[in-house]
């Protein structure tokens, strides 16, 4: 990044983070600085000192109160590396330690930042009454990033001109948190757009904290400053996933049909929370799942804690519920003598249906991606023969061979955020058709990884080669506002979008005269789709359907669970290129596959034992995706759906393998032997 | 040779007489093999109170020699070089030991001397060369000792090295085990507690076991084995009785009863893996040899 | 101390502490792209290079190693035939790599290639053993590691 301001040396920025958990600060002494170098804390702010993020903002440097121990107190900038971080070093902090730590398994009224809830029909009432009850308590673990390969920002501040540089999912939320730091009218930030894989979704807020630091700094010094994540600041930069925990009561009647569902989900954000609302939602939503229940209650409270902010973590933590839904229906078809696949088949809504929200659901065909995943893998045949195995099993788990396993999941995932944006906060882009035939795109999300699919449709709409169609670079300046690029909103909206701009450029073709540029916006649809208040109607843009069976092994010597083979069944609407979407679902179940069943006290996965992506075992395991385009219009996403669905399915494929039922993601070894020994 | 801008002397000898002269007389020196090792047990700022004594420069140190007998290799190979030597010189065990440390590009670097000298906690291939009965040259100015890999650390883990001392080979005796096993699981570094390893080697004859060795490593300072155990399974008939095999766990269990360095799911490891492979004994082709 | 090494061809010379990972020379004095410390524990291999013609962590090499050696980036081997050959296979599959893992993926792909002429699925795993890149599928690297071992054996030896 350096090398784009020749003649100009850049200097270096490092953050300054608190090292306790909670309380005051009360004074921060910066040794002598030398000439050329600079620090700041938040009174050297000349804006606002925060970061906003939808509804809910935090600090960027702390002005009283600590909250997490890794929390930025100030950053100190200058020529050389070395001596900027030995004066980081050198700087004194003063606190006053406040050793009453804010806990999550026993929490009080004050922490709870936000609560939603959802309630239909009349679940007390019936719970009295059931014919039976079950009772589940699903535990999700927060999870730190693998890595984090968000690589810092550069502000180049002058003339009253700020110019940021760096990944972001989100340039325009950035561009906005700079100029209300600096007090700059928006028009004076320019963040120019580079190409990033999102990975975990670090990139869609902390770039901005680390911009704006670098902007103050920047505008202090007169210099560009480039402000890279340091070992020490890594509770500020790495991002981790929220800690959930969902207790499920459920009525049951003769049939082992669901009367009625009461959920309480309690979600660990950490000190901060960003996204509050849509996260709550979303798990909200995900918990809910997709089968009728005709009385519901469920509750979702987000919590502050004393640790590093958890938000935002591919998506917004949708997959937690999802996972106690699937998980606990799974346990209440075996307490009824029924395969999971049976008992999904006499529950699921036909053609016609609702999502427990009322929204209702057009061409539904959730039976069907049922019956051929069922059919594809042979479940039904293995289902049986692995309990046969079980319970003729005489020793415990251990001796000869391994132990098997197999688990079936369904669910949706949803596309886009289910929030209302402000009215500068749609989704635009643009599309131009040239007189040499050529197509551009312009879209401020062009780093996402969604480009090729975005080709392929203007491609396949306007009839010409999808190496005809560029993409265009640029930054905030020149390119429209492309909303933030995470809750697959890149492949869902804005395909959508590039579909309606080539249309529109279709039918003006040969009435107008060329250059055509077509400029096309999306808004949360109005509450006649989805009210967020009383949590009814359809929430998402649109929703991608899938199914996934998993068949695993135990390996009786590690207690490793090794994946056999996985079967994935999809229908997100229509798929431009196959081979694109294959590719990334493979690549997304191979990371959920890691992410379930690796350690999780381990901020890098370890060589070892396996590399994110790289499974343990020396081969990779067999892997089935089908395909279903039933709903030919919109494209969703679909890269979160083995997220969603792998989890619950690979739990319970080895609660069947040890007849002892598993709870808790991740799935380690250490969880594993304390299970069994505690049966 | 040496260099002192930064206030820390960096040695480069390029033989070992110039090696054992300078640690002779710079007693109180860091040894530098591939690096691997100290490197990553360092903050993101590496820093070293020692002078270094650097030893990519001596040949003499990487060569690797063949006899009838064993197999001697210099402290100095990196591990990527000792791998390919090939699977019928080098015993399973010792290529499935070194083979599970680290990604090929460490292995380019690491050598089998630094894993065998670390001195925080053992490494893959010290329960494996144990087990094989490896011995070491140990040398200083003016002499030499071969010591048994053995005595290189005491139980508590202290190291029999002196401070002008240095290990130039290491000779491996070439003996027909004719069933050999390693596996390693977990990161030996950065999660202790659950990481483990586990070297079986086995001779036997007319379907009885006639020598038996195992040890548990990668658990910190030391190895667990048991002679007990080892003894108790000598000249048993290989489809062992399961009296025989709970026997044999119990000589194993009071062994770690004895040492107390492995976690409960250590030992939970340790037994499933007794029991598996007491078990897999009936059908031994599945080891590999 | 002062050390001098070949850097992509070039001869550098720079002073520096003498335990300072070679990773942030690359970064810092020689204002290397390619090079990126994300671990500083030779796992993530953001930092890889070719250190005396193998790849190597460069996080794990002190200055002091560094002297008199001949080091190769991303920047420098993109000059050469293989890479060109290893793009070709990528821009086949459709895949992009993100900055921080362009180097370290490329460079392990060629130390793959320049030890077997074929090689199978388990080498290809061994060399990436420990991978934390979450977002490219490992199926499409062997597929390019394997395209590019063809591209290779057909120019090397004329056949497939
Ligand atoms: C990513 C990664 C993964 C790893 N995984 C594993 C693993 O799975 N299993 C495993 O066992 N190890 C592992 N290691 C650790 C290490 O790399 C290896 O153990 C390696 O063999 C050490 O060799 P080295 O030459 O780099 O040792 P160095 O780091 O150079 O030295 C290690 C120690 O040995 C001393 N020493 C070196 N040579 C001599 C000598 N000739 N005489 C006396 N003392 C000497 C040194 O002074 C130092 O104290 C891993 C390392 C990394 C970076
Ligand atoms: S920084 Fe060197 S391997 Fe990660
Ligand atoms: S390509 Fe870099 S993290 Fe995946």
């Amino acid at each position: 990044m350096a090398r784009d301001y020749p003649g100009t040396k850049v200097l270096d920025a490092y953050i300054i983070a608190s090292t306790i958990p909670r309380g005051k600060l009360q004074s921060i002494q910066f040794p002598l600085l030398p000439e050329g170098y600079y620090g700041i804390t938040y009174k050297d702010i000349p804006g606002r000192n925060t970061l906003t993020a939808f509804k809910d903002s935090r600090p960027l440097l702390c002005e009283n109160i600590i909250s997490y121990k890794g929390e930025p107190l100030a950053v100190i900038c200058g020529p050389d590396k070395q001596t900027v971080l030995s004066l980081c070093r050198q700087t004194r902090v003063e606190y006053e330690t406040d050793y009453s730590l804010l806990g999550f398994n026993k929490y009080t009224e004050d922490q709870i930042a936000a609560e939603k809830s959802f309630t239909k029909g009349n679940v007390d009432k019936i719970l009295g009454g059931a014919y039976q009850t079950v009772e589940g308590k699903y535990h999700v673990h927060s999870q730190p990033a693998g890595f984090s390969s968000f690589q810092g920002v550069i502000a180049a501040v002058s003339k009253g001109i700020a110019t940021i540089q760096g990944e972001t999912q989100w340039p325009f939320q950035l561009r906005r948190c700079v100029a209300a730091v600096c007090n700059f009218p928006l028009k004076n930030v320019r963040v120019k757009i580079g190409k990033f894989n999102p990975t975990y979704d670090e990139k869609l807020v902390i770039p901005s904290l680390y911009a704006s630091l670098a902007a103050v700094l920047s505008l202090k010094a007169g210099k560009p400053v480039s402000l890279i994540p340091g070992e020490e600041d890594h509770a500020v930069y790495a991002v981790q996933r929220p800690e959930v925990m969902i207790t499920r009561l459920s009525a049951v009647d003769e049939k082992g049909k669901v009367l009625a569902e009461k959920a309480v989900i309690e979600v660990n954000m950490g000190a901060y929370p960003l996204f509050t609302d849509e996260l709550l939602s979303q798990i909200l939503i995900g918990a809910a799942g997709s089968y009728i229940i005709p009385n519901m209650k469920i509750t979702c409270r987000g919590i502050i804690t004393s640790e590093p902010p958890m938000n935002a973590f591919k998506g917004l933590s949708f997959s937690a519920g999802t996972f106690s839904v699937e998980t606990h229906f799974s346990r209440i078809a075996e307490l009824y003598g029924k395969t999971p696949g049976q008992w999904r088949l006499s529950f699921l809504p036909g053609k016609k249906a609702y999502l427990p929200t009322g929204g209702i659901l057009k061409d539904f065909h959730g039976k069907t991606l049922l019956q051929k995943v069922l059919d594809n893998s042979d479940f039904n045949r293995k289902y049986a023969a692995y309990e046969l195995l079980r319970k003729n099993r005489k020793q415990g788990p251990i001796g000869k061979g391994n132990i098997r396993g197999i688990g079936l999941s369904f669910g949706f995932t949803g596309n886009g955020p289910t929030i209302k944006r402000e009215k500068n906060e749609t989704y635009s882009i643009k599309v131009r058709l040239d007189r040499d035939d050529t197509v551009t795109i312009l879209s401020s999300a062009y780093g996402s990884q969604s480009t090729a699919i975005w080709k392929e449709t203007a491609a396949a709409i306007l009839g010409t080669d999808p190496s005809s169609v560029i993409v265009q670079q640029g930054d905030t300046s020149n390119l429209p506002n492309s909303g933030p690029a995470f809750l697959s909103s890149g492949i869902s909206i804005i395909t959508s979008l590039v579909e309606k701009c080539c249309i529109e450029i279709k039918k003006q073709r040969f009435h107008h005269a060329l250059p055509i540029v077509v400029k096309r916006s999306y808004r949360m649809p109005g509450t006649r789709r989805w009210d967020p208040e009383k949590f009814k109607g359809l929430p998402f843009h649109s929703l991608s359907w899938g199914a996934a069976i998993a068949e695993i092994e135990i390996d009786p010597v590690f207690l490793r669970v090794l994946v056999r083979g996985i079967w994935l069944i999809i229908d997100s609407g229509k798929i431009y290129n196959k081979k694109i979407a294959v590719d990334a679902l493979e690549t997304s179940i191979l990371e959920t596959l890691t992410e379930t069943l690796i350690k999780d006290d381990l901020t890098l996965p370890s060589t070892f034992d396996t590399g994110f992506n790289v499974p343990l075992e020396r081969h990779l395991p067999l892997i089935s995706i089908e395909i279903e385009e039933t709903r030919k219009n919109t494209p969703g996403g679909i890269s979160g759906i083995p997220g969603s669905l792998l989890p619950s399915a690979i739990i319970s494929a080895v609660t069947q393998a040890t007849g002892i039922y598993f709870d808790t993601l991740p799935l380690t070894p250490e969880v594993l032997h304390t299970h069994m020994e505690g049966k | 040779m040496a260099e002192n801008r930064t206030g820390r002397n960096i040695f480069a000898p390029k033989s070992v007489s110039e090696l054992l002269s300078i640690k002779q007389q710079h007693p109180d020196t860091l040894l530098w093999a591939g690096g691997t090792a100290l490197m990553r047990q360092q903050n993101i700022h590496p820093s070293f109170s020692k002078d270094i004594i650097q030893l990519s420069g001596i040949r003499e140190l990487k060569k690797i020699r063949r006899t009838e007998r064993y197999l001697e290799i210099g402290a100095c190979v990196p591990i990527k070089k000792i791998l390919n030597v090939g699977q019928h010189v080098l015993p399973f065990a010792l290529s499935e030991a070194l083979r599970s440390i680290a990604p090929p590009h460490i292995r380019n670097r690491a050598t089998l001397g630094g894993n065998l000298c670390c001195r925080s906690r053992r490494l893959n291939t010290y329960s494996v060369l144990i087990l094989m009965d490896a011995i070491l040259e140990i040398r200083k100015s003016g002499k030499s000792r071969w010591v048994g890999l053995n005595r290189l650390f005491t139980r508590k883990g202290k190291d029999s090295i002196q401070d002008n001392e240095v290990v130039t080979r290491i000779r491996i005796p070439l003996n027909v085990w004719n069933l050999q096993y390693f596996t390693a699981v977990g990161d030996p570094f950065y999660d202790p507690f659950n990481a483990i390893s586990f070297s079986l080697l086995m001779e036997t004859h007319k379907g009885l076991i006639s020598q038996v060795r195992f040890a548990v490593g990668n658990i910190g300072k030391t190895i667990v084995r048991s002679i007990d155990f080892e003894s108790y399974l000598t000249e048993k008939k290989l489809k062992l009785r399961p009296k025989e095999i709970d026997n044999a766990v119990e000589y194993f269990k009071k062994a770690m009863e004895q040492t107390e360095v492995l976690t409960s799911f250590q030992k939970e490891r340790t037994i499933r893996f007794i029991l598996w492979f007491l078990h897999e004994l009936r059908d031994y082709n599945l080891f590999t040899e | 101390m002062k050390i001098n090494f070949s850097l992509n061809g070039r001869n550098v010379d720079v002073e520096t502490p003498s335990e300072t990972r070679l990773s942030d020379i690359l970064k810092d004095n020689a204002k290397i792209g390619s090079v990126h410390t994300a671990c500083n524990k030779g796992e993530c291999r953001s930092c890889t290079i070719l250190f005396n013609g193998d790849a190597a962590a460069s996080c794990l090499i002190p200055a002091f190693e560094a002297r008199s050696s001949e080091i190769v980036t991303l920047e420098g081997f993109s000059k050469t035939d293989d890479y060109h050959d290893i793009m070709q296979a990528f821009e086949e599959t459709g895949t992009t790599l993100c900055d921080l893992c362009r180097g370290g993926t490329i460079l392990t792909i060629y130390s793959i290639l320049e030890r077997f002429a074929e090689p199978d699925e388990g080498q290809i795993l061994d060399a990436f053993r420990g991978s934390i890149c979450p977002c490219t599928n490992i199926r499409i690297i062997i597929q390019v590691v394997k395209k590019t071992a063809l591209y290779r054996r057909r120019k090397r030896f004329g056949r497939k």
